[in-house]
């Protein structure tokens, strides 16, 4: 007779632990939210994907001739400049395309050294 | 082997220098495992959501050493009957009384003392610093995005100009936030630990391993010269005490080695959490910067924010309402990767429970035979069958805990353990006449060195 009163009678089921089903349902919950984020991002990348691009094709073409530009940049400006890939393309995936964070970059650092308004 | 105690004089000293040096063996092993297996560097950052993992290393490190002290104190008990038991049969052999005097004269731990790293030996043991080497560290196992370099490095800037332009339009009554100014310090770090690092600490728990099993095997060579030192029922009981330590070295270094897994497990799930966010933080950086860009295009060149502030006060926000609702979803996907912490925090505490299962395989020492004035060998026989209990049940722990194929680890630990109670039964039977209350190993003060049989020695020939 059990201590508890009654009796369910013999399981052959062994008690779950309890330290694994913890971590079952953590890892089961971090994975469900970096899915989550993961669809997010697609989200967000679909959302943009027709944007209309309007590079700063002046601004880029200078940061790439600099003289001071890195060989990444001077090699995104000659294969430009080749017809290899325009700077529409470059703007829309710049992922894509090597130099294309670094122009993007350089140009937002550019644009930063503007002053503020008093 | 006799049931006479015989003492070989001229090894006694080896023998305990030898158990000295074993003793000693234990330091690096300690120091190791503080320094390799519970490096907490992985997770250096204050804010990582994966400190409990990191704050369970320190305890667990000083339950390691907790557990060397044990260690020692019960080893040097060990050392302290043995030369009590060699006392009592000299006290009891008139014949010997002379060429044990200068020994007394010392005092037992004058002669232990004088056991130091150059004296004597009555085996030659492995060194355990060899197995011992640095840990190697992790590697990455899977495709990290390539430019996120890039965009870290262009985070800064990109944020700045967007929270100048933040500032500008809040004037106007905008109302938004600040975005975080350093991306890895603010949202990369804080929602992955170094899964290199941690790669290194699973390589450590494989060399401790190493080095506990060098140590092992070293008390199994000194319980095979046992006899060159001392024989009969006490040298025996030696025997399955060091074989008891033998079994405790081993079953720690594997139930340690099983770690490797653990950490293992957690290096790999950190490492893709960490891809994750470098995903995620490489489109949100380029919907930074072109937002930036965007910021860019609405100041006239020259003029810069001077003509942005003008057409904003002629035209209020809704001329960059556009570029408002970018930032929202900026600040939404980084809302998004910080609500990750909270279910990252939650995953590494059930990691942490895990690493936590290991410090019990600390309780092992407390298991071993101790030895006092009063000590029997029965008590030593069920004090190695306490061990076997206790390790079975942390390999099946471990085994679970590095939620792996945990059989692997408890065959293991009963092969090392069965050896242990072969050991205790062989004694068993030889001294099956020795009764409860009975001593074998330390007897009192003239008690003679075993109940039951003779107290005579002898110097071997």
């Amino acid at each position: 007779m059990s201590d508890h009163g009654f009796v369910l009678g013999t399981s052959t089921r062994t008690a779950p632990d309890l330290a694994d089903l913890a971590d079952e349902v953590a890892t089961t919950a971090l994975e469900r939210r970096l899915e989550a984020v993961a669809d997010l991002t697609e989200q967000v990348q679909e959302r943009h994907a027709d944007d209309p691009q309007q590079p700063p094709v002046e601004a880029l073409e200078a940061i790439c001739r600099a003289p001071d530009a890195s060989l990444v940049l001077r090699s995104l400006g000659r294969r430009v400049e080749e017809h290899r890939v325009t700077w529409e393309q470059v703007w829309r995936e710049p992922l894509r395309h090597d130099g294309g964070m670094e122009v993007l970059v350089a140009y937002v650092l550019q644009i930063n050294r503007a002053p503020l308004p008093d | 082997m006799s049931t006479e105690m015989r003492v070989h004089w001229a090894h006694l000293d080896d023998l305990i220098g030898s158990m000295a040096e074993l003793g000693r063996q234990s330091a690096p092993l300690v120091e190791y495992f503080g320094e390799h297996v519970c490096d907490p560097s992985g997770f250096d950052f204050d804010t990582c959501a994966l400190q409990p993992i990191g704050a369970v290393l320190p305890p667990l490190s000083d339950a390691f050493v907790r557990a060397q002290n044990g260690f020692v104190s019960r080893w040097t008990e060990v050392q302290n009957a043995i030369l009590s038991s060699a006392r009592d049969l000299a006290t009891t052999d008139a014949q010997q009384e002379e060429v044990f005097r200068a020994y007394l004269a010392e005092g037992l731990f004058g002669i232990i003392g004088a056991a130091g790293p150059d004296g004597p030996r009555l085996a030659s043991f492995d060194d355990v610093g060899d197995a011992l080497a640095a840990p190697s560290p992790g590697r990455s196992h899977l495709r990290h995005p390539a430019k996120f370099d890039a965009i870290a490095d262009g985070w800064e800037g990109a944020t700045g100009l967007i929270n100048d332009f933040i500032g500008m339009i809040n004037r106007f009554g905008a109302g938004l936030p600040q975005l975080p100014e350093n991306l890895r310090e603010h949202i990369v770090y804080p929602l992955s630990a170094d899964y290199e690092k941690l790669g290194a600490n699973a390589d450590a728990c494989a060399k401790f391993h190493d080095g506990m099993a060098v140590w092992s095997d070293n008390f199994l060579t000194l319980g095979g010269k046992v006899d060159a030192a001392i024989e009969g029922r006490t040298a025996l009981a030696l025997v399955g005490h060091i074989d008891a330590y033998a079994a405790v070295a081993r079953g720690i270094g594997t139930v340690v080695e099983s770690g490797a897994r653990i950490w293992t497990t957690i290096a790999r799930f950190s490492e893709r959490i960490a891809v994750q966010v470098e995903r995620v933080l490489t489109i949100l950086g380029e919907r930074l910067l072109k937002v930036a860009a965007r910021v860019g295009s609405k100041m006239v060149p020259l003029l810069g924010w001077a003509s942005l502030a003008v057409d904003l006060a002629k035209h209020g926000l809704g001329i960059v309402a556009d570029i408002v609702d970018d930032i929202r979803e900026i600040f939404t996907l980084i809302e998004a990767c910080l609500g990750l912490a909270d279910d990252i925090k939650s995953w590494a505490e059930a990691q942490s429970d895990r690493l936590r299962a290991l410090q019990r395989v600390m309780d092992l020492v407390e298991q071993l035979p101790g030895v006092s004035a009063q000590g029997r060998l029965a008590d030593a026989n069920d004090a190695a069958g306490r061990v076997r209990d206790r390790a079975d049940g942390l390999a099946e722990d471990a085994g679970r805990a590095a939620d792996t194929d945990a059989g692997s680890v408890i065959d293991e630990l009963e092969r090392i353990t069965g050896e242990a109670e072969d050991d205790g039964e062989s004694a068993d039977a030889d001294f099956a006449d020795v009764g409860p209350g009975e001593t074998i190993i330390a007897p009192g003060p003239l008690g003679g060195p075993h109940a039951g049989g003779s107290t005579s020695g002898g110097v071997s020939a």
